[in-house]
C-alpha cells in the first residue's frame, strides 16, 4: 500500500474509474465485433449475389486480366470454378479471337475514357461450343481514391430470348402474312358480294325497268293495266293501274282493292268467272278471262282480262298480280249478233248462191241426158243394121235406163234443194233489210258500186218467210249490180223501203244501169230467159213466185233518166193485230 | 268393119264415163275404130302424131282441158282434127276453138248424127290432109332424083318455054335440051307436062297455082 496515502475513498475513486474504462473497453470491443460481424456478413451477401445471379459477373484489372469472376462466368468459359480464370485475359480464354478482340477493345474503352457501356449485345463462344449472344454492361472499377484499377462486366446470356424474340418475329410474319392472305380473301369476298350486290341492284333496275315496259305495252295494247299487290289473306292492295281504268268504268281504282277485287263492280251473271279467275291468280296460274263490268254510268261492259300472278316460292303463294285488261264490248256485242243471226245468215248466204248451185245441178243433168239420148240413138242404129250386136244394145240399153236413174237423183237432189217449208213470222222490214246489207255491201264492193238505203220510218210490220224475203232482196240487188256492171262509175244503187199505203209496204231497188229494151222487160219473169252469159233465168221468176205466194207482187218499171227499178209490195200487218 | 292396123281412130276424150262409153259405142255403131281415154294426159301418154284418125274431146276437163289439148297438139306440129263437146259452151270458148282449127264444136245433149257427120268431116279432113302430105313426099322424092342440070331445064319447062328457047337460055344445043327434057320425064315418071307442072308444085320447087 504504497498509495498508502491515498484514502480509501481515493481509491475506491479510482476503482470506479477503472471499471467504467474497462466497460467502456468491452463496449466498443462489442461495436467493433459487430461491425466486423456486419462486414462479413455483407460480404457473404455480395458473395452470394454475385454466385447466384443467372447472369456472369467477372471482373479485369488495368491489364485486362481476369481478377474475379462468379461461377456461371467460369462454366461458360471452360473453367471448373473462379479461382481457375484468375490472371487469365480474354485471349486464353474458349472465346473467338475477333471476340477476344472486341472485348478488349470494350475492356479499353472502358477504363480508359471512364465511359461505362451498357447492354450492348455482343456475340460470344460459349465452353460448349455454343455460339451465344450476349446483353453485356461493363462499368469501370475505383479504388478509394477514385482512380480507375479495373472493368466489372455482367453479361446476360440472350441467345435464348432472341431466338423466341426471331422465332415470335417469324410468327409475328407468319402471322402477318395469314392476316394479309385472310384480308385477301375477305376483300376478295368483299369484293364479290359487292359485285353480287351490284348484280341484285342491276336485276332489280332490270325488273324495274321490265316492269315499267310491261306496264308502257300493257297501257299501249290494251285499255289499262294494272299491278296488284297481294297480302297473305289474300286482300289485294292496288300498286298501279292506268288511268284508262277510271277513264273507262268511272270507278277509282280502290274498287279493285280487298278479297273480292273485281266482284264488287262485276256483272251478277259474270261472277263465277271472276271466282275462277281469283282462284287461278291465288293458286299462281295466268288466266285470260271474258267477263262484264258494271261501269259507274250503269252500262254493261264486256272485258278481256290477261292476268298473270308473281308467285314467291318461300311463302308459297302470289305475291302481285299484273294484268291488263281490254274493253272487248263492241267485240262481243257483235259476237252476239253474229251468233244471234248466223243460222238465217247461213241460210241467206246459201241461197244466194243458188245461182251458181243450180248451174252447177243443170250442167249435172245434161251429162246423163246426153247419155241416155246417145245410148237410145246408137241402139236404134243398131238395131237398123243387117246383123245387129245385142251385146252393144243390151249395154245401151242398160246405159240408158242407169242414166235415167242418176239424173232422176239428180232432180231429186235439186228439189230437196229448193223445197223450203215457209216460216211465216212477223217482220220487221227494217231489220229484214239489215241483215241482208252486208252481202248486198260485200257484192256492191265487188261491182265497185255504192249502195245507198233510204228506209222510211216507222214501217209497219209484215208477215213473211225472213229468208224467202231476203232471197228476192239479195236477188233484186244483184240484178240491179249487174246491170250496172258495163256504166261508167259513180255507180249507185239505192235501196228503199215505204208504206205508201197503210196496209202495204213496198220495197224498191234501183239501178242506174243501161235500162231493159222492151224485148227484155216483155219477157222478163219468163223462166229460163236470161241476159246474162252465165244467167240460168230463174232469179225474177223465183222472185216473183215467192212475192206473190206472200201476197204481194213484183215488178219493174224504167227510172225517168236511167236504170230499172224493180219492187215488190207486201200487205202490212195492221197496226192494231201487230 | 275393117280393123286394119292403117284404118284411122277416132280418140274420145271425156271424163264423164257415161258419155264416154256412150260416145264409143255411138262410133263402132257406125263401123269406126274407137279407142277412149279419161283425160288429155292418158291420151298424151299414148298418142303418136303418125297415128291417123281425129279426137273428140270435152272442152271443160279436170286437169288439162280441152282447149289446152288442143293448143299442145298444135305445138307438137300434130294436126289431128278435133271435135269438141261441151256441157254449156259459151261463144267465145267455141270461137276461140274453132280459130285453132277446130272441125265442130258439139253442145251436149247432141243428135247422133250431128256428132258422127263431125266425126266424119273430121276424118276426112285428116285422110285429105295425110293424102296431100303423101303426095308432097312421093313428088319430093321424084324430083330429089334429078341431077342441077336437069332440074334447071326443069324449071324452065314448066315455066312454058319451048326447046329452042331453054337451049339459048342455058348456052347449049336444042338437041342436048331434048335429050335432059326426055331424062327429066322418065325419072319423074309423068307423061305430060301439065304433070309435071303438078309435081313441081306439090314438091315445092315452084309456088302452087293460086
Amino acid at each position: 500500500m504504497r498509495d498508502s496515502s491515498k484514502t480509501k475513498a481515493q481509491l475506491l475513486q479510482e476503482l470506479q474509474a477503472l471499471r467504467a474504462r474497462v466497460e467502456e473497453l468491452g463496449q466498443a470491443e462489442a461495436e467493433r465485433r459487430q461491425a466486423e460481424d456486419a462486414l462479413r456478413e455483407q460480404k457473404t451477401l455480395l458473395d452470394n449475389i454475385i454466385t447466384h445471379i443467372p447472369g456472369a459477373v467477372y471482373w479485369k484489372d488495368r491489364q485486362y486480366l481476369y481478377a474475379g469472376c462468379n461461377n456461371a462466368f467460369a462454366k461458360k468459359a471452360g473453367a471448373a470454378f473462379p479461382q481457375q480464370i484468375l490472371g487469365k485475359s480474354d485471349y486464353d480464354l474458349v472465346w473467338r479471337r475477333e471476340e477476344a478482340d472486341y472485348f478488349r477493345e470494350c475492356d479499353r474503352k472502358v477504363m480508359d475514357e471512364d465511359r461505362p457501356l451498357l447492354n450492348v449485345e455482343e456475340p460470344e463462344r460459349q465452353a460448349d461450343g455454343r455460339q451465344a449472344i450476349l446483353l453485356t454492361s461493363k462499368v469501370p472499377l475505383r479504388d478509394k481514391e477514385g482512380r480507375i484499377w479495373g472493368v466489372l462486366g455482367i453479361d446476360t446470356d440472350v441467345s435464348e430470348l432472341k431466338r423466341v424474340e426471331a422465332e415470335l418475329r417469324e410468327m409475328h410474319a407468319e402471322l402477318e402474312k395469314r392476316v394479309q392472305e385472310r384480308t385477301a380473301e375477305l376483300a376478295a369476298a368483299n369484293e364479290q358480294l359487292r359485285r353480287e350486290v351490284a348484280e341484285r341492284e342491276r336485276a332489280q333496275q332490270a325488273l324495274r325497268a321490265s316492269e315499267e315496259r310491261y306496264r308502257l305495252v300493257s297501257e299501249l295494247t290494251s285499255d289499262y293495266a294494272y299491278a296488284l299487290r297481294v297480302e297473305p289473306d289474300g286482300a289485294c292492295r292496288v300498286e298501279w293501274v292506268t288511268e284508262a281504268f277510271a277513264r273507262m268504268t268511272g270507278h277509282s281504282a280502290s274498287v279493285l282493292e280487298g278479297r273480292d277485287g273485281w266482284l264488287a263492280i262485276a256483272h251478277p251473271e259474270d261472277v263465277p268467272i271472276l271466282e275462277r279467275r281469283s282462284h287461278a291468280l291465288l293458286s299462281g296460274r295466268s288466266i285470260v278471262s271474258e267477263f262484264r263490268i258494271l261501269t259507274a254510268d250503269g252500262r254493261t261492259c264486256w272485258l278481256c282480262d290477261h292476268a298473270r300472278p308473281l308467285w314467291c316460292d318461300e311463302s308459297r303463294r302470289a305475291v302481285r298480280i299484273l294484268g291488263a285488261a281490254q274493253d272487248v264490248t263492241e267485240r262481243k256485242q257483235a259476237e252476239d249478233e253474229a251468233r244471234r243471226h248466223q243460222a238465217s245468215l247461213a241460210q241467206v248466204s246459201r241461197l244466194s248462191t243458188m245461182g251458181e248451185l243450180a248451174g252447177q245441178l243443170a250442167h249435172e243433168l245434161n251429162q246423163p241426158l246426153c247419155t241416155i239420148v246417145g245410148n237410145a240413138q246408137t241402139a236404134q242404129r243398131l238395131l237398123n243394121a243387117p246383123t245387129p250386136s245385142m251385146t252393144e244394145i243390151r249395154e245401151a240399153l242398160a246405159d240408158v235406163v242407169a242414166y235415167g236413174k242418176h239424173a232422176g237423183d239428180v232432180i231429186r237432189r235439186l228439189r230437196s234443194f229448193l223445197r223450203q217449208e215457209p216460216q211465216i213470222v212477223v217482220l220487221n222490214i227494217q231489220r229484214l233489210i239489215e241483215e241482208v246489207a252486208d252481202l248486198a255491201e260485200a257484192d256492191a264492193r265487188q261491182h265497185h258500186a255504192r249502195l245507198r238505203f233510204e228506209l222510211a220510218e216507222n214501217l209497219p210490220a209484215v208477215r213473211g218467210d225472213p229468208i224467202q224475203l231476203q232471197q228476192v232482196l239479195l236477188n233484186l240487188v244483184r240484178n240491179g249490180l249487174e246491170a250496172m256492171a258495163n256504166t261508167e262509175e259513180p255507180r249507185e244503187l239505192i235501196v228503199r223501203a215505204c208504206s205508201p199505203k197503210a196496209d202495204e209496204v213496198t220495197i224498191s231497188v234501183s239501178d242506174s244501169g243501161t235500162g231493159l229494151t222492151e224485148d227484155v222487160a216483155a219477157r222478163l219473169f219468163e223462166t229460163f230467159f236470161t241476159t246474162k252469159p252465165t244467167g240460168l233465168g230463174l232469179g225474177l221468176p223465183i222472185s216473183r213466185s215467192i212475192v206473190e205466194a206472200h201476197g204481194g207482187h213484183l215488178s219493174a218499171t224504167p227510172n225517168p233518166d236511167r236504170g230499172t227499178t224493180f219492187s215488190f209490195t207486201l200487205p202490212a200487218i195492221p197496226e192494231a193485230a201487230a | 268393119m275393117t280393123t286394119n292396123i292403117d284404118a284411122p281412130s277416132v280418140y274420145v276424150v271425156d271424163d264423164d264415163p257415161g258419155v264416154r262409153q256412150m260416145i264409143g259405142r255411138m262410133v263402132r255403131s257406125v263401123g269406126l275404130r274407137v279407142e277412149t281415154f279419161t283425160c288429155v294426159k292418158e291420151f298424151l301418154d299414148q298418142y303418136d302424131p303418125k297415128d291417123a284418125g281425129c279426137l273428140v274431146l270435152d272442152v271443160r276437163m279436170p286437169g288439162m282441158s280441152g282447149l289446152e289439148l288442143q293448143e299442145r297438139l298444135a305445138a307438137m306440129n300434130a294436126h289431128l282434127p278435133i271435135v269438141f263437146i261441151t256441157g254449156h259452151g259459151t261463144i267465145p270458148m267455141s270461137v276461140r276453138a274453132m280459130k285453132r282449127g277446130a272441125v265442130d264444136f258439139i253442145e251436149k245433149p247432141f243428135d247422133d248424127q250431128v256428132l258422127l257427120d263431125a266425126i266424119h268431116a273430121a276424118l276426112a279432113k285428116d285422110e285429105e290432109r295425110r293424102r296431100s302430105e303423101a303426095a308432097r313426099t312421093d313428088a319430093q322424092c321424084r324430083l330429089a332424083l334429078l341431077t342441077p342440070r336437069e332440074r334447071e331445064v326443069l324449071l324452065l319447062v314448066v315455066a312454058g318455054k319451048a326447046n329452042k328457047q331453054i337451049a339459048a337460055d342455058l348456052g347449049t344445043t336444042e338437041q342436048t335440051i331434048k335429050l335432059h327434057r326426055s331424062r327429066v320425064m322418065k325419072k319423074t315418071a309423068v307423061d305430060s307436062v301439065a304433070q309435071l307442072v303438078v309435081l313441081a308444085q306439090l314438091g315445092g320447087v315452084i309456088p302452087p297455082a293460086s
